[in-house]
């Protein structure tokens, strides 16, 4: 399923171990089209929260759905084959495989014209084009970061779950993919997008939402989060910290 | 005999679960009014150390009726062992300390026989003599002086049966052997011997390997073996690896002419390896003497116990016992040591030969009055010790046949003495 | 020393072939399984009731193939055996291990696996008994190639190594040629990530299991028919096997093949330095050796 959807998420509580929840009561809502971004300091919950809507959490209250079907809870490779492609903060490619295999692995949830996909994918990226045969073990961070969201894109998702894409990127490269992102989702396709780069996300998100200890702390129109002078005290003043790198998830 | 595994796990756990079994003296009629006692350390709680104990009190039991020792009857205070070397050191210091005893019968199992030995009844000067332990190591322990002369036994050792394999390989005339031998206490030892014989007769071990138990493949030994090119090949193994070992060597074209041991003779290995690959083989064993004594310790027993006296060690308690109270009978004073310098006596093969019956026990009692020796002829047949306290046993030589076994050879225990005494030189 | 080394890679080759099932369920599943041997047994004793059924069905079967002492029915039995081998090790899995998967930890796992190892071990033994047998009696003579180095060799071997070379380089076809091979690579480098790219893990863990068996019901056919079949083969090799996997890296396949070899040659030379009664120290001192030089084994990644 290549075509667009919408996702609502309403009052999930969700954490690693049951009775420990990480977060609690959230509510997200991306629109067909939209980009959402989920901005908020380290250890907020924000990977926790995308991993609980990609069903590798335990979930302890709440839902989740994909126009209007529910899938709390959905099994992690039937929500990914049902068009909802998530890109995982670390571990995100395959190193023992290339960057070929890689694509190919990730292209097989469409099946039908995966080569013609990877092609379009090799266009999108061209640095990928070079490292084709390589073992993706093998790659830079930044060609790893095209890899993994190339994986994403080549089955042609209808929503995207992206857990800091631009990490570790040297800035020009961050702002291709965050150019990218635009391009993808101006044929309908919706982005929550969870950003380090909070000035960056909120510069090409339509809405944000703010998260803090688990919660919702704001939600409001992108735009008016960048002008917005107290929430830019807290959570813009520039990069709270330097290395993106290698952080627990 | 086949070699007993006397310390087997399962024994070991008989002994647990079964409470001990006091075997109580059957004798009714005391024919005397005094008693003299002496101690048993025996396996009674597992299920082939009873018939051992029943028999060592059937042996009392007919020497106090024929008279007893100087006229007192003997009290055997049983003790089991439980097949534990702990447990049957605990045992012997009970009947050496408490019982006062001046002879302890006793152990079954090599490795609780030593601990006796060496921590009992050595330090205390009391005379021990075992029906089964087999160990060589009781011959060395013996060699270095160690024993003081008061260690007997009526098993004949790996050492003898190791001289048999080297006889049969000089009577076929192979002229270089490659041995295969168990990496285990016993097959270390015969290997050992072996080597040791066929080189004193001029035959070239070409090689000796040792083959582990559970592996996987024998490739590599039998590859070794191989190498040297043996004329042919000496096998002290069990069948489960001397399946493997043998079909290995056939396959890679190793010679077919073999002597195994006695722990191949069996349908396992013979179905195992397959009948038509074991033709050129011949295999030596123990054997039950064939002399008129021997058939009489049989009748006695079946009469006695309405059954084959077929369980391990059985005519070797008997001989034990017997030879123990008549050394006993012989001495001046009942010590240890006074006990032990007598079994010469009556166990010598220039003195007058006597029965183990109640005719033959009284005969023996006037002789031995009359300051004369005796050559004891028992079940095991004439029991003959060597300095080491070690007696030899008569040996059979086997091969396959289509159904079974078949003896080959019988080689009474004066040719087995012979020809021990040629290798000893 | 020709001799040895033909010896060793006969014996690396089987070998390599039951490490590489060991190794994918061990990576995939995050345990030490004890029981894999004991498919090896399993393997091979299919094969050989599947042996008398067809030559008891039909008489062109037990004709034997050119060369060799394997008969077309003991070939049909083999393909068979590793079907239902492949089977009862998925089975296994669902009855124990993968409810003992979401319940407990890693240890009891391998706890496990040593309780199903003895249940296999031990119904194999009431089944067939605890005697060794031979998938044919006669014994096959070795032809000698050279006499000097010593190089004996049976048709048999040539054909235990054809087809472990065969079934190796058909495996590494497939893992790196097909969307099957992809997927159990993906699941056995990371299975959450696998998840996430579709890859329904349930039904690759089922797979892997079954090509694990099926390779060790090949793996145990060549042993016995190089050497015999007893209901105690699976613990004999299993310190093998392992050693084969530790070396090569877990979750290597090709570190598996290579482990094999190595453990095979290592055991098939080493004789030619140290006495016979040491064979058995041979495997731990290759697994010692290993990771004292590299932790993680020839070809594994740390994790
Ligand atoms: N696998 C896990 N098991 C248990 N706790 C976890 C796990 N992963 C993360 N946590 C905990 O959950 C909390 C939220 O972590 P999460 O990764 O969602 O934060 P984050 O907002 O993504 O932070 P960052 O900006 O560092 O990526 C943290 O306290 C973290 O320690
Ligand atoms: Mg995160």
């Amino acid at each position: 399923m290549s075509s667009v959807a919408r996702l609502d998420v309403s009052e999930l509580t969700a954490g690693y171990v049951a009775g420990m929840p990480i977060i609690s009561s959230i509510d997200v809502t991306v629109g067909v089209g939209e980009i959402v971004a989920v901005i908020g300091p380290n250890g907020a919950g924000k990977s926790t929260l995308l991993k609980a809507i990609a069903g590798l959490c335990h979930i302890e209250s709440g839902a989740i759905h994909v126009d209007g079907t529910e899938v709390t809870g959905i099994r992690t490779d039937k929500l990914t084959r049902s068009g909802i492609a998530f890109v995982p903060q670390i571990e995100n490619i395959f190193r023992s495989m290339t960057v070929e295999q890689n694509l190919i692995l990730a292209g097989r949830r469409c099946d039908k014209q995966a080569s013609s996909h990877v092609e379009k994918m090799l266009s999108l990226f061209p640095l990928l084009k070079k490292t084709y045969k390589k073992r993706a073990g093998e790659l830079s961070g930044g060609q790893r970061q095209f890899l993994a969201l190339a994986m994403a894109l080549v089955a042609e998702p209808g929503l995207l779950l992206l857990d800091e894409p631009t990490a570790g990127l040297a800035p020009i490269a961050g702002q291709e993919v965050l150019s990218i992102l635009r391009e993808i989702a101006n044929p309908g396709v919706g982005i929550l997008l969870v950003e380090q780069n909070a000035k960056a996300a909120l510069g090409l998100a339509d809405r944000a939402y703010v998260l803090a200890d688990g919660h919702n702390q704001h939600e409001g129109e992108a735009r008016a989060m960048l002008s917005d002078p107290v929430l830019g005290e807290i959570y813009l003043g520039g990069r709270r910290r330097g290395d993106h790198a290698a952080k627990p998830v | 005999m086949r070699k007993v595994n006397l310390l087997s796990p399962r024994a070991a756990l008989l002994s647990l679960l079964l409470p001990a079994i006091w075997i109580s003296p059957t004798s009714t009629v005391l024919a005397a009014d005094c008693e003299t006692k002496i101690g048993a350390v025996l396996p009674t709680s597992v299920d082939w150390g009873r018939p051992i104990a029943e028999t060592a009190q059937f042996a009392v039991d007919l020497f106090n009726e024929s008279g007893g020792v100087k006229g007192c009857d003997i009290d055997m205070v049983l003790r089991d062992s439980q097949v534990d070397p702990k447990i049957g050191v605990d045992a012997a210091k009970a009947l050496v300390d408490l019982d006062k005893v001046p002879l302890l019968l006793g152990a079954v199992s090599s490795g609780v026989s030593m601990p006796i030995l060496t921590s009992v009844t050595v330090p205390s000067g009391v005379m021990q003599m075992s029906c089964c332990s087999s160990s060589t190591g009781f011959t060395d322990v013996a060699a270095e002086g160690k024993t003081n002369g008061l260690w007997f036994r009526t098993f004949a050792t790996t050492r003898n049966q190791a001289a048999v394999a080297a006889k049969l390989v000089q009577d076929k005339g192979y002229k270089s052997v490659g041995i295969f031998y168990k990496n285990d206490d016993w097959g270390q030892d015969i290997g050992k011997l072996v080597k040791a014989d066929l080189e004193k007769l001029g035959i070239t071990v070409t090689t000796s390997v040792a083959i582990n138990d559970a592996q996987p493949s024998y490739r590599a030994e039998v590859t070794e073996a191989l190498k040297t090119k043996p004329e042919a090949v000496y096998m002290a193994l069990y069948p489960a690896e001397g399946i493997s070992v043998t079909r290995e060597w056939v396959s890679l074209g190793g010679t077919q002419k073999m002597v195994v041991a006695n722990s191949l003779k069996s349908d396992e290995y013979r179905d195992g390896v397959g009948f038509q690959y074991l033709s050129d083989v011949i295999g030596h064993d123990s054997a039950p003497p064939r002399t008129d004594s021997a058939d009489s310790f049989t009748a006695m027993y079946k009469e006695k116990f309405d059954s084959e006296p077929n369980g391990p060690g059985l005519p070797n308690i008997f001989d034990a016992v017997m030879i123990s109270l008549l050394a006993m009978e012989a001495a001046p004073e009942l010590t240890g040591a006074a006990i032990a310098a007598q079994v010469g006596k009556v166990t010598d093969p220039s003195g007058t030969p006597v029965n183990a019956d109640a005719a033959g026990l009284k005969e023996a009692r006037a002789l031995l009055a009359d300051g004369k020796s005796l050559s004891y002829q028992g079940a095991t047949g004439a029991v003959v010790f060597d300095a080491n306290g070690d007696v030899s046993a008569p040996a059979v030589a086997w091969t396959f046949t289509e159904d079974g076994t078949a003896e080959a050879a019988y080689y009474p225990l004066a040719d087995v003495d012979t020809f021990i005494a040629t290798l000893s030189k | 020393m020709l001799q040895s080394l033909f010896d060793g890679i006969l014996v690396g080759s089987v070998l390599a072939l039951g490490a590489i099932g060991l190794t994918l369920i061990m990576h995939i599943l995050r345990f030490a399984n004890f029981s894999h041997a004991e498919l090896l047994s399993l393997g091979a004793y299919f094969a050989l009731t599947f042996d008398a059924v067809f030559g008891a069905v039909s008489n062109v079967l037990v004709q034997k193939l050119p060369w060799l002492s394997v008969t077309w029915s003991l070939a049909c039995a083999v393909l068979i055996a590793m079907a239902l081998t492949g089977a009862t090790a998925a089975i296994i899995d669902l009855l124990v291990f993968r409810r003992l998967r979401r319940l407990a930890g890693p240890l009891t796992m391998v706890f496990a696996s040593f309780g199903v190892s003895l249940i296999v071990r031990n119904v194999i033994g009431l089944v067939y008994g605890l005697r060794s047998t031979h998938y044919n009696n006669d014994i096959v003579f070795a032809m000698m190639i050279s006499a000097d180095p010593l190089l004996l060799v049976k048709a048999d071997q040539i054909f235990i190594m054809c087809l472990a070379l065969v079934i190796m380089v058909a495996l590494h076809l497939v893992l790196t040629r097909t969307s099957i091979g992809y997927t159990l690579l993906a699941v056995s480098e990371n299975p959450t990530l696998a998840q996430v790219n579709g890859i329904n893990l349930g039904a690759t863990v089922r797979l892997a299991w079954m090509l694990g068996g099926g390779l060790a019901a090949i793996a145990g056919f060549c042993y016995a028919l190089n050497n015999q079949l007893s209901p105690v083969m699976g613990r004999d090799l299993v310190l093998s096997l392992f050693a084969a996997a530790i070396v090569g890296g877990i979750g290597s396949i090709y570190g598996a093949v290579l482990g094999g070899l190595i453990v095979g040659l290592a055991s098939s030379l080493a004789l030619i330095i140290i006495p016979a009664g040491y064979k058995p120290a041979i495997p731990f001192l290759i697994i010692l050796a290993t990771l004292y030089v590299r932790p993680n084994g020839l070809f594994g990644q740390s994790r």
